[in-house]
């Protein structure tokens, strides 16, 4: 019993730990970025003012895949942020990502979410009409959002749904030349306006909770 | 005397002080933090922490450093690999004795 308590509280302080990354909303407000800069990119990409070579949709994804993937793994504009906004108000604690990735088993129940959303996608760009595509794109969002509350999904899971989107719809375009990449940016940038504001939301509510410390 | 009560005996005092465990326990599950996040994990005071703070730097269990994140001054605390190990030890007796109580409990 005492013994249960003891580790129960070192789980609980990890845990809290872990979770502490997305207390403030930044890194949901950088990776919304990053979503947004992306659906906007496909956009443009695909509309009448570009005219691109053979291969150019497919560099240009592996490009924003390494920019999202460099956010995730150095997230250097993010720790800026937070040296001005969190550590003041409420403290540091070194990231647990290399321990959480060594200790984490694979959640199933995430993966079939994934695929879930990516089905849902893909059954969406079929359709011509934009504004399915946008919803679709809120409805990931809440998905995301409900998910990471019931689940305990990281946050991080919005840039890998995203991640897994676009790399299908691009081998599905190279293989289908139907697939709508145009309308997949509809999708992206509904999903990264919905990260917006609910990064948004979480701090300006943390800054209302946590006023700076007098010293 | 029973074993189990002479390992009652031998547990680490410094770390066995409420405050003490706590902070041990904080620490013990991230690499670092800082004074401020203890200070709200633990719910302690700023002076209440300083002190326990000092007490295990000086018995060498804890790590302290000050440094800076972009302006802010930061006092940075880590658990050192003799404070690690006393935890563990520590949790270890206390093992002892709760298994040790479960067999008090399920023999009535």
């Amino acid at each position: 019993m005492i013994m249960q308590q003891v580790t129960d509280s070192v789980l609980q302080a990890e845990r809290r730990a872990r979770s502490y990354w997305d207390i403030d909303g930044l890194a949901t407000l950088a990776q919304a970025v990053a979503v947004l800069l992306a659906g906007l990119w496909f956009w443009y990409m695909n509309s009448d003012a570009w005219s691109p070579r053979r291969n150019s949709e497919l560099s240009a994804i592996v490009c924003i895949m390494a920019i999202i993937l460099d956010t995730i793994r150095r997230p250097g504009v993010i720790s800026w942020f937070k040296a001005k906004i969190t550590y003041p108000r409420t403290g540091y604690v070194a990231p647990l990502q290399q321990a959480s990735l060594k200790g984490r088993r694979i959640n199933l129940n995430a993966l079939w979410f994934a695929l879930v959303v990516l089905a849902l996608w893909a059954a969406a760009l079929s359709v011509e009409t934009p504004w399915v595509c946008v919803a679709v794109g809120v409805l990931t969002g809440l998905a995301l959002w409900w998910s990471s509350i019931r689940e305990k999904f990281a946050d991080v899971d919005i840039l890998g749904v995203s991640c897994l989107g676009m790399l299908a719809a691009v081998l599905l375009n190279a293989t289908h030349g139907s697939f709508h990449l145009q309308r997949f940016a509809f999708v992206l940038i509904a999903l990264g306006i919905f990260g917006l504001l609910k990064g948004t939301v979480t701090l300006l509510r943390y800054l209302r909770r946590n006023p700076v410390a007098q010293a | 005397m029973t074993p189990e009560l002479q390992e009652l005996a031998t547990l680490d005092r410094l770390i066995h002080e409420p405050a003490r465990l706590m902070i041990m326990t904080v620490l013990y599950a991230v690499p670092e933090a800082d004074f401020i996040y203890l200070q709200r994990e633990c719910g302690l005071t700023q002076g209440n922490l300083s002190s326990h703070l000092a007490k295990l730097e000086e018995a060498g269990y804890v790590m302290i450093t000050k440094t800076f994140k972009g302006k802010y001054p930061l006092t940075i605390c880590s658990l050192t690999q003799k404070g690690r190990e006393a935890f563990e030890e520590y949790v270890r007796k206390m093992q002892v004795v709760n298994n040790s109580f479960k067999e008090v409990r399920s023999e009535k």
